[in-house]
């Protein structure tokens, strides 16, 4: 969580100001004003059109009113609250809710995102069937459902409003929006033809899930994927870590006739809001999770025979043995009412505490994890997400656990040949890690730093040389850089199978003599 | 990214920064509405998360369809009618009773089994019933009990429609019709 410029103080501590004084008014109006303008109506003394709404639903008593107005009051209030809670800690720390949201952050953060997002909506597309998956991903039971009776067919807001007049879809339609979705999780992974495809996505997966969820079943797990796919197609995700990123790179260094590395990653005020809005709809999710548990049963929740009664009848449903175990056994079920419940009250405070955020974030994949081997309900998407949202602080902890960071491997190169510009660009687009150093034999003052590398030798084949002087010449050195960009991690075994290493340099140099028929000008 | 590197800055235009902020506070608003209107299914992607919030539940049921014909009977599951598992839970559970909703349940599934299974006598309905005490769940199977038994609908006119087969489409209880 890194802090924007300090801000004068009346403007950081607007809005939880403002915050507080919404939830005050809220307060008097659910808990003073609206239930005796409830009571007046009931009894014909109010306004009119509350009088006759009243009337218009018949026998529902009064308290019922009053109870349902006091559950919305409290789960509101309780919102509003984490929400002015939230903004007082950032303001504290002289950070506004702007600068929180729109202070330049690395793009490659927000591309990292859209690469996981829409990662897992392809591998849901590609295997609904397997456990943890989701249903609404696959085809098959999309059309399963267009044979469901037409009574139950009532679809969410978000269905009629991205399938404008066309009522209840039809089993064709439904399978060309899975391969519009299929296509454009392909292209969203890869970054190509900018938002369009990540647009199309988006689209195509509310309204697969949405007409799923269509015959009166929801559940939870695809909600928050849903948003964040919108959230990386409306935001600039493919800016980095992308074929376009690539393509504009590429045709930049054309136009300049050599290969320049950047200075640094490229920071943008829109690569940081996207993350922070699905950190706080995760606070959110789980903070009503907790207010919830307290609203429908009191203290109950932590009488253990609550839980028990849910992992009997998803256990006994689903035949799952530990559930039906844990059933029988309360003794062991106490400890993880409360530690569930304390994870999803306190898990806002990863929103704002730098060491708890680690522990919060992995407390609640671990407790998703644990209910699915359990009793069940699959939320594989949040477990996939969470990471995703806390990139900071995760990584602050990966840092540490790793200790000081690896050195960087220098790539030496010909800054002007096109096939090095070209390999060098395509490499440093796939260097999320930044683990590349990029040194231009053209440049004296560069190749003087490695005073050892037989400069026409580094000319005719790629060197690759780490902090202690190792040189990895030719195929060897694709080698070492596979190990150490994760991009090329799926190359790895292809470039370490049996035979490789005899293949992999013949490869190599048919390539590198062609490169000097192209214009460069040592020979291999 | 372990980069220290000072990096180029882009300066967003004003109008896009406030529209990000006016994004995040209409995605933050909604939330709220579905939080507080419990209307989670008119507001899909946004739900309450109203997990688990039962307490003091000693007893529940699950229940079975079957379909007999003059072969013997068969256990339906959801997939072979084409409505989602829990839905077909709760179908079962209003089929069962006595309330206002019982008999449309009833005549729903009927018309269902006609129309995608056809062929078929009578409808019955088996039902397990499970009870919680106070060292947690008494019984892991409980026998199985006919609770209902209601006439098929005739095959529909239309003609049986051909579900397509699931990757996953396991029977949870299959073999219950005894």
């Amino acid at each position: 969580m890194t802090e924007g410029p300090r801000r004068p103080r009346g403007r950081v501590w607007a809005v939880p100001v403002a915050l507080l004084a919404v939830l005050t008014l809220w307060v008097a109006l659910v808990t003073l004003v609206l239930p005796d303008l409830l009571a007046r109506a009931w009894r014909g003394e109010g306004p009119g059109w509350l009088s006759a709404r009243l009337a218009g639903r018949g026998s529902i008593p009064l308290e019922e009113y009053l109870s349902d107005l006091r559950g919305l009051g409290l789960r509101v209030s309780a919102m509003l609250a984490l929400f002015a809670g939230l903004a007082a800690a950032w303001a504290r720390r002289g950070v506004s809710v702007t600068d929180r949201l729109l202070e330049p952050a690395p793009l490659r953060d927000l591309a990292l995102a859209r690469v996981v997002v829409t990662g897992l909506a392809l591998v849901l597309l590609l295997w609904p069937g397997l456990p943890f998956m989701s249903l609404a991903s696959d085809p098959a039971y999309q059309t399963l459902l267009t044979h469901a009776p037409a009574g139950l067919f009532d679809p969410p807001l978000a269905l009629r409003l991205l399938l404008p007049g066309v009522g209840r879809p039809a089993a064709a339609l439904l399978e060309g929006i899975w391969i519009v979705a299929l296509a454009s999780a392909v292209l969203g992974v890869v970054g190509a033809l900018g938002r369009v495809p990540l647009l199309a996505l988006a689209w195509a997966n509310t309204v697969l899930v949405g007409h799923a969820y269509s015959y009166g079943e929801y559940h939870h797990p695809e909600a928050l994927h849903a948003i964040a796919l919108w959230l990386v197609a409306i935001a600039p995700s493919t800016r980095e870590l992308s074929f376009d990123a690539l393509r504009r790179r590429a045709r930049e260094a054309r136009a300049r006739g050599r290969f320049e590395p950047r200075p640094g990653p490229l920071l943008s005020p829109h690569a940081r809001w996207p993350l922070v809005l699905l950190a706080l709809l995760f606070a959110v999710t789980y903070f009503d999770a907790a207010i919830e548990k307290l609203l429908g049963g009191g203290l109950s929740w932590f009488d253990p025979g609550t839980m028990a009664y849910y992992m009997a009848v998803d256990g006994t449903r689903q035949e799952m043995p530990i559930a039906i175990w844990l059933s029988r056994h309360l003794a062991f079920l106490a400890p993880l009412s409360a530690g569930s419940w304390a994870i999803e009250f306190l898990f806002p405070l990863a929103l704002v505490s730098v060491a708890l955020a680690p522990v919060l974030v992995l407390l609640a994949a671990a407790m998703h994890v644990a209910i699915w081997v359990i009793h069940g309900p699959p939320f594989l998407q949040h477990v996939v997400l969470l990471p995703v949202a806390f990139q900071e602080p995760l990584r602050r902890v990966w840092r540490r656990v790793r200790g000081p960071a690896p050195d960087r491997l220098r790539v030496l190169y010909d800054g002007h040949c096109d096939l090095c510009i070209r390999s060098m660009t395509i490499l440093e687009t796939l260097d999320a890690t930044d683990r590349l150093e990029f040194l231009d034999l053209e440049d004296e003052k560069e190749a003087a730093r490695l005073p050892r590398i037989d400069r026409l030798e580094a000319l005719a084949r790629m060197h690759v040389v780490d902090a202690s002087g190792r040189v990895w010449r030719g195929f060897e050195a694709f080698r070492r850089l596979s190990l150490a960009l994760p991009a090329l991690w799926p190359a790895v075994p292809l470039l370490h199978a049996p035979g490789s290493g005899r293949l992999g340099p013949v490869i190599y140099d048919a390539i590198a003599r062609r490169r000097n028929r192209r214009g460069c000008r040592l020979a291999a | 990214m372990a980069d220290t590197r000072s990096g180029r800055v882009e300066r967003g235009r004003p109008l896009w920064r406030s529209a990000a902020l006016a994004v995040v506070a209409v995605v933050l608003a909604a939330q709220v509405a579905a939080l507080a209107l419990g209307t989670q299914e008119r507001l899909w992607p946004f739900l309450r998360y109203e997990m688990y919030v039962r307490s003091g539940e000693t007893r529940f049921s699950h229940r079975d369809l079957c379909v007999r014909s003059p072969s013997g009977p068969t256990s339906v599951d959801h997939w072979d009618l084409a409505i989602p598992r829990w839905r077909f839970d709760r179908l079962l559970a209003l089929a069962g009773g006595d309330g206002p909703d019982a008999e449309p349940s009833r005549r729903l599934l009927s018309r269902q089994v006609g129309r995608v299974l056809g062929g078929h006598e009578r409808l019955e309905l088996w039902r397990r019933a499970y009870t919680m005490g106070p060292d947690g769940l008494v019984d892991a199977h409980p026998p199985w009990e006919l609770e209902r038994s209601w006439p098929a609908a005739p095959l529909d006119s239309v003609g049986r429609v051909e579900l397509p087969r699931l990757q996953d489409a396991t029977r949870l209880r299959a073999g219950t019709c005894s």
